[in-house]
């Protein structure tokens, strides 16, 4: 996996084949303490004790199509090799926390990615689910909420190509705009 | 800089758009999304059929599925037309995936080249 963002939607399409209804998506980058954190929980069906030991394992998947699930082995993995944290939390019927930490300036830390265009693929894969979505990046936060979008757009669906377009680009705009926010951060905090 | 207010005037325009596709589409266009195709490429793929779609009318509907258990062909896009028949294409780029709406869902010809079945030859 090239970078959070796939990550991001990769794990986040667990929650989707779960069942979650609202998914809570948090991405926070600190530069002074030089952490990078991703963490996704859902409202899913969650799992019971075995399968949440199992999970993260590659040789462990309720898929039928093969026998090997690799998107938490990847997400730990990550952890591992960046000097960071993985937590894996569930209860069945209530729901599931994955989240990793790791060292942002860490030479095998992954770039974060086309978040926008992952964001997108979960409103087009589900526009029913409640996506709730936080990028803060050491005092700037940009907050995307499809909640208030649909208050917005009333009857019209989210997954209207039209709309995730116009919805993608909007998020690729603030994003950026905190990414170097962020920065300008960085410099006055120093002097 | 795109602000949610510009959203609201994207509605009564987006509503017209929106009854004048509704009605039943002849093809579903499905793409795989498992860990398997987000690590092969699927995502570009899926945004390229979907802003594919956004510019031009296109008879048909783009969703997702898990994994289709064919994991070293991902990107896989699947087609089915309104009988249920289902054309499997593998490896799909963006490019691949603009050429099959434009000939596969426009003009209801296979782009034969794509398939798993001509790779497996
Ligand atoms: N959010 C979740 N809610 C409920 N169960 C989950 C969740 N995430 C993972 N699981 C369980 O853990 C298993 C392993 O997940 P993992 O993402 O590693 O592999 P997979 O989804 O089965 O396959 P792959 O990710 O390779 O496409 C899943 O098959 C599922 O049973
Ligand atoms: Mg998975």
């Amino acid at each position: 996996m090239q970078d959070l963002a796939m990550m991001m939607l990769d794990i986040a399409n667990n929650s989707l084949r779960a069942g979650a209804k609202t998914i809570i998506i948090r991405l926070l980058e600190d530069e002074k303490k030089d952490r990078l954190g991703l963490s996704i929980e859902d409202d899913g069906c969650g799992m019971d004790e075995e399968t949440l030991q199992r999970a993260s394992d590659p040789f462990y998947t309720s898929r039928t199509t093969r026998k090997i699930g690799l998107g938490l082995a990847f997400f730990k993995g990550l952890s591992e090799q960046c000097e960071g944290n993985f937590t894996l939390r569930s209860k069945p019927g209530k729901g599931t926390l994955a989240a990793i930490e790791i060292r942002r300036s860490h030479w095998d830390a992954p770039p974060l990615g086309n978040i926008a265009e992952s964001l997108a693929a979960l409103i087009q894969a589900n526009p029913a689910v409640n996506l709730d979505f936080q990028y803060q990046k050491n005092e700037h936060d940009f907050v995307f909420q499809t909640e208030a979008v649909k208050q917005i757009l009333e009857d019209v669906p989210l997954n209207d190509p039209e709309i995730l377009l116009w919805l993608k680009e909007y998020i690729d705009q603030q994003m950026q705009s905190i990414e170097k926010e962020g920065e300008t951060y960085e410099i006055t905090g120093r002097s | 800089m795109k602000s949610l207010e510009d959203l609201k005037k994207m509605r009564e325009e987006a509503k017209k758009r929106v009854e004048l596709r509704e009605g039943g589409k002849d093809y579903r266009v499905v793409v795989g999304m498992a860990t398997c195709g987000i690590a092969a490429g699927a995502r570009p793929v899926l945004n390229a059929l979907v802003e594919e779609t956004a510019r031009g009318d296109y008879n048909c509907t783009i969703t997702q599925t898990g994994c289709i258990g064919m994991c070293t062909l991902e990107p896989i896009v699947e087609v089915y037309d309104k009988n249920g028949d289902k054309t499997t294409y593998c490896h799909v780029n963006p490019e691949k995936a603009v050429e099959i709406l434009r000939q596969h869902i426009k003009k209801g010809e296979i782009v034969t080249q794509y398939t798993v079945a001509a790779y497996q030859k």
